[in-house]
């Protein structure tokens, strides 16, 4: 049944469009409405040099975006994950920002 | 009757979809918040008939969890299924050593982890099932292209997200 198609990455400024079962559209306003207090929380918590809490926040990004089917979240915040257990800033900030465009970008289709 | 499904997650929207999920398939639905909660529930109250565990929790961890839940009677015998989002394979292998009866990862989506409620309550109140440990990986369910819960263009992959 669903098979999720790789196609070539949105341009910046194009829509990327997310199918979703009707039957969690009540959900999804939270959902969204919490992945984006999570960019500005691992901003903040970056920007004091936090990566433990930066580690946290994305961890807990990665399985949500995965339990509702966005991978392009869960690929994005399983490597700011990654990164904050290394301590690198220079990627955090990068990807926090992909991160930021994308949830600013996204349409959800429901089906 | 209503089976019981002890629920310990921590993230908010994660734990809100699968009650959801597992409500709709009339199950009665104990959620506990993080490790800590979890172990009180496991010291007061009557042994559900599943849990599922995520593994990285505030206070006590998914991995601590586990050795409680299988050293308390009543409860030794339970189906723990871990729903957790990484898919590093000797972590999977760490939990399936540890207690867990299945390994489902969070990016398979909830008919996934339905399935696998499914193939194991029959079993529940019997024995565990031994965990599944042919071929290495038999009992986590690795990402696949099969959405339930949604399908995504583009789809992105992670090194450590793939399954071995």
């Amino acid at each position: 049944m669903d098979q999720a198609q790789a196609t070539p990455k949105a341009a910046a400024g194009e829509k990327e469009t997310v199918l979703v079962d009707a039957s969690f559209e009540p959900l999804m306003p939270q959902f969204l409405t919490n992945r984006k207090r999570d960019v500005v929380t691992m901003r903040e918590t970056l920007a004091q040099q936090d990566f433990e809490t930066v580690q946290k926040v994305a961890h807990g990004m990665k399985g949500a975006g995965g339990s509702y089917g966005f991978d392009r979240i869960t690929e994005l915040a399983a490597g700011i994950e990654q990164a904050a257990r290394a301590g690198d800033v220079s990627t955090i900030a990068r990807d926090l920002s992909t991160l930021d465009s994308y949830l600013n970008r996204v349409k959800v289709v429901y089906e | 009757m209503k089976q019981n499904i002890l629920l310990v997650e921590d993230e908010e929207d994660t734990s809100t979809l699968l009650k959801s999920v597992l409500e709709r398939e009339g199950f009665s639905v104990i959620h506990a918040r993080d490790g800590r909660q979890a172990t009180t529930l496991v010291e007061t109250i009557r042994p559900p008939t599943l849990v599922l565990l995520d593994l990285v929790l505030p206070y006590v961890s998914g991995s601590e969890l586990m050795k409680v839940i299988r050293q308390h009677p009543g409860w030794q015998h339970i189906p723990i299924i871990v729903v957790s989002a990484d898919s590093y394979e000797p972590d999977i292998q760490r939990a399936l050593l540890g207690g867990a009866t299945a390994y489902v990862m969070k990016q398979t989506g909830s008919k996934v982890l339905l399935e696998e409620v499914r193939r194991l309550l029959p079993a529940s109140g019997r024995t565990t099932p031994a965990p599944a440990l042919a071929g290495g990986n038999e009992a986590a369910k690795a990402p696949s292209k099969r959405r339930p819960a949604a399908r995504h263009r583009p789809r992105g992959s992670h090194k450590k997200d793939q399954a071995a």
